[in-house]
């Protein structure tokens, strides 16, 4: 049943925008004079990877001389809920019609799901004073949450800012026990972002001519039509690409034809018998 | 009761004997290792640490080797951060030859032991170690002294600290590791000349070409989001700093940081991210 092959990138998207928020945090560090003397950026990395590769690409040549390199900041994904106060009538479909080359065609989706995905960040510091710069330059943008437009649907040409809510804070600093064991200051942010899943998304031709025939009376046997009533798009060939949105709506041709027989129109002929 | 005289067993000569055969081991069965003090740059007194120290001088000396069967720690690992070598050793120094060789130059925080934080570059197992802790009194009180030192070390964590020791394998740490903006600064011939100019041999300011127009138009200095080569990038975005300044595209901090994806959100976000309005409540990148 379930089986129908489709994937929008939705979470993996999510994981970008939640990403590339935080990929530009600056530090400084200050002498005695209070003058800069260092600035970087902060590292930040999507937390879990396959470890060979980690390892392959972090220490190639066995020769790494120093445990790691600090401050720095990762993020993970820490679980996926279902959100049932943003969702809409399921049987709404989302329509689009195709552009380009494939602009004869009419895509269309039904409404996403709504789902929150949560995302821990982690913020390391050999320093205090290090990770409370970090921590402040992102508190500030969370009220409680930051925006972030999503281009949600790339096929439904859908985008939808997307908040990113700041839940909680947890800070780490294992400074007490034995000489041997390291101090870890880490600051766990928890964020939640609100987004949709959508399911796959069919295509169908666009609808190019209406055709009614209409009748007064229905009668059991052989009924008379009395009119019909045909339209189609003015210019017949006008499509998604070809359309000049700044000249304003197309146009329809509109024909009525009256009839006084007892015909039906055959659609597969197309032949009123 | 006072202790028996006639079985004294710390006489001086018997001490000065049982320090020198110590020496006399650690130097044939000890290793070259590097001493690195630690220089205090800005001590933040509230939160007792220092986040500029600096390492510019390396003491050779012969240490022990406690760690017969490899490091201890644990070693290689996976951790939210990316990759972690968490390598444990034991160095055994003799008190004397650590007196004669790197406290003689007064160059470490506390003259009288090794430091806590001082570092211990090993060559031949290619690893920067951080003494984590002195154990000073092991072996304990053999012949009534106490003549050596024993330094708990971790592999250090890197902090983009300042290492210029002149020693080309320790001062590449900083070179491979350092994610200092500062030092890949655009810097001018005469940079201490405040009213110098750019200025190039015919007196124009050539560009890179953007690619989008025709030869000599249309040329601009390019920004940190391009990808044309020999680009480069202009930072100022650091409050408080004393000017804009710039620098080289050699600043990449994925290239810097292998472990690092900045630069790919960066680019991933063009495609991802719509920035076609301006967001009033966000716009995370732009």
């Amino acid at each position: 049943m379930i089986g129908n092959y489709f994937y929008n990138n939705s979470t993996r998207n999510v994981v970008v925008g939640f990403g590339s928020i935080f990929n530009d945090i600056q530090l400084a560090k200050k002498d005695n004079a209070g003058n800069i003397a260092q600035t970087m950026k902060v590292p930040l990395a999507y937390g879990p990877k396959a470890k060979w590769l980690a390892r392959l690409r972090e220490d190639p040549a066995l020769n790494k001389k120093v445990a790691v390199t600090l401050p720095r900041i990762g993020f993970e994904i820490s679980g996926l809920t279902y959100d049932s106060s943003r969702k809409l009538n399921k049987s709404i479909k989302v329509k689009k019609a195709s552009n380009g080359t494939d602009d004869k065609q009419l895509k269309s989706g039904f409404m996403p799901v709504p789902y929150n995905v949560d995302f821990e960040l982690f913020i390391m510091s050999k320093n205090s004073d290090d990770a409370l710069q970090i921590v402040e330059q992102i508190l500030p943008y969370f009220q409680p949450e930051y925006t972030v437009t999503l281009k949600e649907s790339v096929e439904l040409d859908i985008i939808r800012d997307i908040p990113v809510v700041l839940n909680s804070i947890d800070y780490e600093d294992d400074y007490e026990g034995d000489f041997g064991t390291r101090r870890a200051i880490i600051y766990t942010l928890n964020f939640t972002a609100k987004y949709y899943l959508y399911g796959p998304v069919t295509s169908a031709g666009i609808i190019r001519s209406v055709q009614v025939d209409q009748y007064t009376d229905v009668q059991i046997n052989a009924p008379k039509r009395e009119q019909r009533y045909s339209a189609t798009p003015k210019p017949s060939d006008v499509s998604p690409s070809n359309w000049d949105a700044d000249d304003g709506d197309f146009g329809f041709n509109e024909t009525s034809s009256f009839f006084e027989d007892a015909k039906t129109y055959n659609p597969t002929t197309g032949q009123d018998e | 009761m006072p202790t028996n005289v006639y079985f004294d067993t710390g006489t001086r000569p018997e001490q000065h004997l049982y320090e020198d055969l110590i020496i006399e081991q650690l130097r044939i069965y000890g290793q070259d290792v590097h001493y690195i003090p630690r220089n205090l740059v800005s001590e933040d007194t509230l939160f007792g640490e220092d986040s500029l120290s600096k390492f510019e001088d390396a003491y050779l000396i012969e240490m022990y080797v406690d760690n017969v069967d490899g490091y201890e720690g644990e070693k290689e690992l996976m951790s939210k951060f990316g990759l972690d070598i968490q390598d444990d050793a034991t160095f055994t120094v003799a008190r004397r030859r650590w007196e004669q060789f790197v406290s003689v130059d007064n160059n470490v925080i506390v003259n009288l032991r090794p430091n806590e934080g001082d570092l211990i570059y090993w060559p031949k197992g290619n690893k920067l170690f951080e003494i984590t802790f002195v154990d000073h009194d092991d072996p304990f009180y053999q012949v009534n002294n106490l003549p050596t030192y024993k330094l708990k070390c971790k592999t250090f964590e890197y902090g983009s600290e300042q290492i210029d020791t002149g020693i080309a394998a320790i001062d590449s740490i900083e070179a491979d590791n350092s994610l200092d903006q500062l030092a890949h600064q655009m810097t001018l011939e005469q940079s201490g000349i405040f009213n110098e100019n750019v200025s190039l041999e015919d007196g124009t300011l050539l560009m890179q070409e953007d690619g989008s127009t025709g030869a000599g138009l249309g040329d601009n200095i390019l920004g940190e989001d391009d990808t044309h080569s020999g680009s480069i990038q202009i930072e100022n975005t650091v409050q408080g700093a004393a000017a804009s300044y710039i620098i080289q595209e050699t600043y990449k901090v994925d290239t810097i940081d292998e472990n690092a994806m900045n630069d790919f959100f960066d680019t991933a976000e063009d495609s991802i991210l719509d920035f076609s309005e301006s967001n009033p409540f966000g716009d995370a990148g732009k």
